[in-house]
């Protein structure tokens, strides 16, 4: 009988994911050879990407590679980080020599206007805005779709795209760089000379797409610096896409000189399966009728350490720990320890299911405590009856059943597992350092293998280490740079010399709760490769806030740069390193997928000043912001880039897997190693290992509990 | 498919360094998924209809619960789960490597550890209309997280018809069956469920049921 299943007609199917069918306005996947989103060569479009992309664009031409990194930010918002190599080009009067010219570059596109039936979609852009500017330049660009296939985009440009056959001009463009670079060239933009351009893009078939477009950029200074010629105005193209991740294209340029790229494009709102493909929970056991009144259970002294014993081993089983166990007649409180799921509400979901199989029937109060860093964070309680009940209903049931709690407004905290303290965690492994888009390298790395330790010693304390053993690399390389400014971070380098093993960090650190909302850190030893010394942090935060506060204040001694057990002198040469520093922060989910940070005090170089970072968030643990620094210290004396400023990007490496892990992938994109606007990179800072256990974070991914 | 081996071995190259751990640490996450992106695709070796048969009776003899088989023909795999919980109308079924299915009186209304699990359905009208072998128009909706683990609902209407009356032959059972075809349609999809219930007491001995697109439909039988 069953063996007709594979004959069986799947008529009616459509592959198409239902729910992923709200339509996007004027959307493509391709990128140009700026590596920003749109059908044509090197002309800007209206077009955006799907929201979540990030797509790597790497551009060649003879004269210049291209390596760009473009986010969907929004609908409305795209922007660019570039990173390229220009060959040949002639430096400036007074700037150094180079054979190799690398130039980081910052594009924003906005979205004015969404396409309509007869409305072409209109973008207003900003290319290479932030520093030199070399190719700089602003637009004003509509597209229009004409069937299913054909996208026209018309539009003018100013700077480097209003520098062919201009047809007016809007004041003068100053020449001039602003600071020492790194400065928006506000005082540029949408002035000089205006020039039109215009493409189309055809899709020739679901993997080909070709372009034709009319180019306003003369490439003025390549073809000044004898780098290449410009012949004619026309860009025609041609992208193959290979899979839905990469795609490949190809073009001729000026009539002179032909260039490639390829596109490999990841979106941070389709993992690898929707849902994860992680194996089933344990179902609800629901009771019989009539079984809750019995407590005959509460006259065996034996019974608590059996029902115990069977929570910790079902737990085991879902790969979460039990930490603490309080039963009583009709309550039951349990803290957990989960090494395995990112969504938490997975792992407070898996653990009330196992609870309704283990405890007496006549406990009907289930509260479940997530513990981090042997802290108690974050309280949910559930009435059985509501887990029986709402098992198979949408998971906005139980949500609203659920209570959220600070654990220290619930009385006495239960009784810890004998196994809870003291603990040893620990992992060995290779490493990888990176460094990359330097202005005189494109990547440095260090590599080798390393310990990490965590000692949970009980009541708080934790002690804490980390060797590594290097066997390859090239950070060592890195330039240090003139300074004016104690050398807090900018000989860098000189800690990647030794290829003896390091101590990356030795502390012995307390995590506690003095009070309501209130969680403490206290931090002593080896901090980091650079600073010994003592870290002192308090962060308030309720259980259903979105807002945070917290301070940190920190003692340091810089450390030898061998990275063993000495320090040495605060004195640089430049300046001292002062003994004092630490901030005040802010932390706020504005719950629409954007999160705001803002860091307040005195930085690592004895400067003042303060940080702000914004991240776009998605709940699925993807996150890409950006952040700047600016303290008392000015352009001149910061040097090259004028203040701190940069990119970080975190993917879930459940995302890519399909299974539940804490594990995330971090990379961060900074200015150089300087020195002002340094700060402490102590282990363990509070809002991050408490935040993701509290009830607005675990309410976006409620979904997650029934999972 | 590459676009996901990619982005995995994209995610996976960051992190290769996974390395071993003890203590709390989920050890070798990253490992185990690289391992999993670049291990070749093995084709599922569905069992012949003799190993089937045999695997039938063997459940049947372990287990006086109620027991389906389970095909998925789209991710050629074939399983038979026995029931290992009920709560109200609702029956779990499950099997050993925790895959699991429940059903509400022989329709799916959810599956575990599937990946693009379906979580949660209301199927009541629907329900009452099959069961009763009787035509009419129903709402059905089916709930799924979507990649950012947001619950989203996928709402459809469906047109019940009953059919032609069948022999059902399955495990215990030798039934006369009528069958029952569900045709579900929303703006963007659309799917057709397709039933075999008893003529006697309008039991669903068979259901064909249209789960998402990465496991397309599910043929469920019902052998006690």
């Amino acid at each position: 009988m069953i063996r007709r299943s594979s004959k069986i007609a799947v008529a009616g199917l459509v592959a198409v994911w239902p729910c992923a069918g709200m339509a996007e306005n004027q959307t493509t996947e391709l990128t140009n050879s700026y590596g920003t989103p749109g059908g044509l060569i090197d002309m800007p479009t209206a077009e955006m990407a799907p929201v979540g992309q990030l797509a790597t664009t790497v551009d060649h031409y003879d004269g210049a590679t291209k390596t760009t990194l473009s986010f969907q930010v929004t609908k409305r918002l795209s922007a660019s980080f570039r990173y390229s190599a220009v060959y040949g080009l002639v430096p400036g009067p007074g700037r150094p020599a180079f054979n190799t010219y690398y130039d980081r570059s910052f594009d924003l596109s906005f979205r004015l206007v969404n396409e309509g039936q007869y409305m072409p979609a209109i973008n207003i852009g900003l290319q290479d805005m932030v520093g030199t500017g070399l190719f700089g330049g602003e637009y004003i660009v509509a597209t229009k779709s004409f069937g299913e296939r054909l996208r026209v985009s018309a539009g003018l440009g100013w700077g480097r795209l209003g520098s062919y056959n201009s047809i007016g001009s809007t004041g003068t463009r100053p020449t001039s760089i602003l600071g020492q670079g790194g400065i928006p060239t506000y005082d540029r933009w949408f002035r000089g000379d205006v020039a039109p351009f215009a493409g189309l893009s055809y899709q020739l078939s679901d993997r080909v797409n070709v372009s034709l477009e009319y180019s306003s950029d003369g490439y003025d200074r390549e073809v000044l610096d004898g780098i290449t010629t410009h012949d004619m105005p026309v860009n025609i193209g041609v992208k193959y896409r290979v899979s839905e991740a990469l795609s490949l294209g190809a073009y001729a340029l000026n009539g002179t000189e032909f260039g490639v790229n390829a596109t490999l494009s990841l979106n941070a709102r389709k993992p690898a399966v929707n849902g994860g493909a992680e194996t089933a929970p344990v179902p609800v056991a629901p009771r019989a009728p009539g079984a809750a009144r019995d407590l005959g259970w509460t006259d065996d002294p034996q019974r608590p350490q059996t029902v115990q014993a069977s929570v910790t081993q079902s737990l085991e089983t879902e790969g979460l720990r039990l930490h603490g166990f309080d039963l009583s007649a009709n309550r039951a409180h349990v803290m957990i320890r989960n090494p395995r799921y990112d969504m938490r509400p997975q792992a407070v979901g898996r653990t009330a299911r196992v609870l309704t199989r283990t405890l007496p029937a006549s406990v009907e109060v289930l509260t479940i405590t997530q513990v981090e860093k042997g802290m108690p964070v974050s309280s949910t309680t559930f009435r059985r009856s509501d887990l029986e009940r709402l098992e198979n209903a949408p998971a906005s049931e139980i949500l609203a059943a659920a209570r959220f709690d600070d654990p220290l407004t619930l009385g006495q905290r239960p009784a810890l597992a004998e196994d809870a303290f003291p603990r040893f965690d620990w992992t060995i492994g290779p490493f990888l350092n990176f460094s990359v888009f330097d202005p005189d390298n494109p990547v440095r790395a260090n590599g080798g293998i390393r310990f990490k330790g965590d000692y949970h010693i009980g009541s708080g304390f934790r002690a804490s280490g980390s060797v590594s053993y290097k066997l390859f690399g090239n950070l060592d390389k890195v330039t240090i740079g003139p300074s004016n400014l104690p050398r807090v971070r900018s000989n860098v380098a000189r800690y990647s010399l030794t290829d003896d093993p390091t101590l990356d960090y030795l502390t012995l650190a307390h995590f506690g709760r003095p009070a309501k909302n209130i969680y403490s850190r206290f931090t002593v030893g080896y901090l980091e490769k650079m600073y010994a010394g003592a870290s002192a942090e308090v962060l308030w935060k309720p259980v259903n806030s979105r807002l945070a506060l917290g301070a940190e204040v920190n003692y340091l001694v810089p450390r030898d740069f061998d990275q063993l057990f000495d320090t040495r002198t605060r004195n640089t040469g430049t300046g001292t390193i002062p003994e004092f520093n630490g901030h005040v922060s802010a932390y706020y989910d504005f719950g629409n997928g954007f999160h705001g940070r803002i860091d307040a005090g005195r930085y690592l170089a004895g400067d003042w000043g303060a940080t702000v970072a914004i991240d776009r968030e998605f709940d699925n643990g993807w996150r890409v912001g950006a952040y700047a620094t600016k303290t008392d210290v000015s352009s001149a004396t910061f040097g090259e880039g004028s203040f701190d400023k940069g990119i970080r990007i975190v993917i879930p490496l459940s995302w890519g897997s399909g299974t539940p892990t804490r594990t995330k992938t971090n990379t961060v994109i900074r200015s150089l190693s300087r020195d002002g606007g340094a700060r402490l990179q102590v282990n363990d800072r509070l809002y991050e290992a408490i935040r993701s256990t509290h009830e607005p974070e675990m309410t976006k991914t409620w979904g997650k509990f029934w999972r | 498919m590459t676009r996901r081996f990619l982005s995995g071995l994209a995610a996976g190259a960051l992190v290769v360094l996974a390395g071993c751990s003890g203590g709390d640490g989920d050890s070798g996450a990253g490992l185990k998924m690289l391992k999993g992106a670049l291990a070749p695709k093995q084709e599922a070796k569905l069992p012949d209809a003799a190993q089937l048969s045999a695997l039938m009776q063997q459940s049947l003899q372990a287990t006086d619960q109620p027991i389906v088989a389970v095909a998925i023909p789209k991710r050629k795999s074939i399983a038979v789960m026995p029931r290992i919980e009920s709560n109200g109308a609702y029956a779990t079924h499950g099997t050993s490597d925790r895959r699991s299915l429940t059903l509400k009186q022989g329709m799916v209304t959810a599956t575990r550890g599937l990946g693009e699990d379906l979580m949660s359905s209301d199927v009541d009208a629907a329900l009452a209309l099959v069961r009763g072998r009787k035509p009419g128009s129903v709402q059905r909706v089916q709930r799924y997280l979507d990649g950012e683990n947001q619950t989203v609902a996928l709402e459809t209407t469906c047109r019940v018809t009953p059919g032609a009356t069948v022999r059902y032959q399955a495990g215990e059972l030798d039934r006369r069956a009528v069958k029952v075809q569900e045709s579900c349609k929303a703006q963007t999809t659309q799917f057709t469920n397709n039933y075999q219930v008893d003529a006697a007491n309008g039991r669903i001995l068979q259901a064909q049921q249209w789960i998402s697109p990465l496991n397309g439909a599910l043929l469920i039988q019902q052998l006690r």
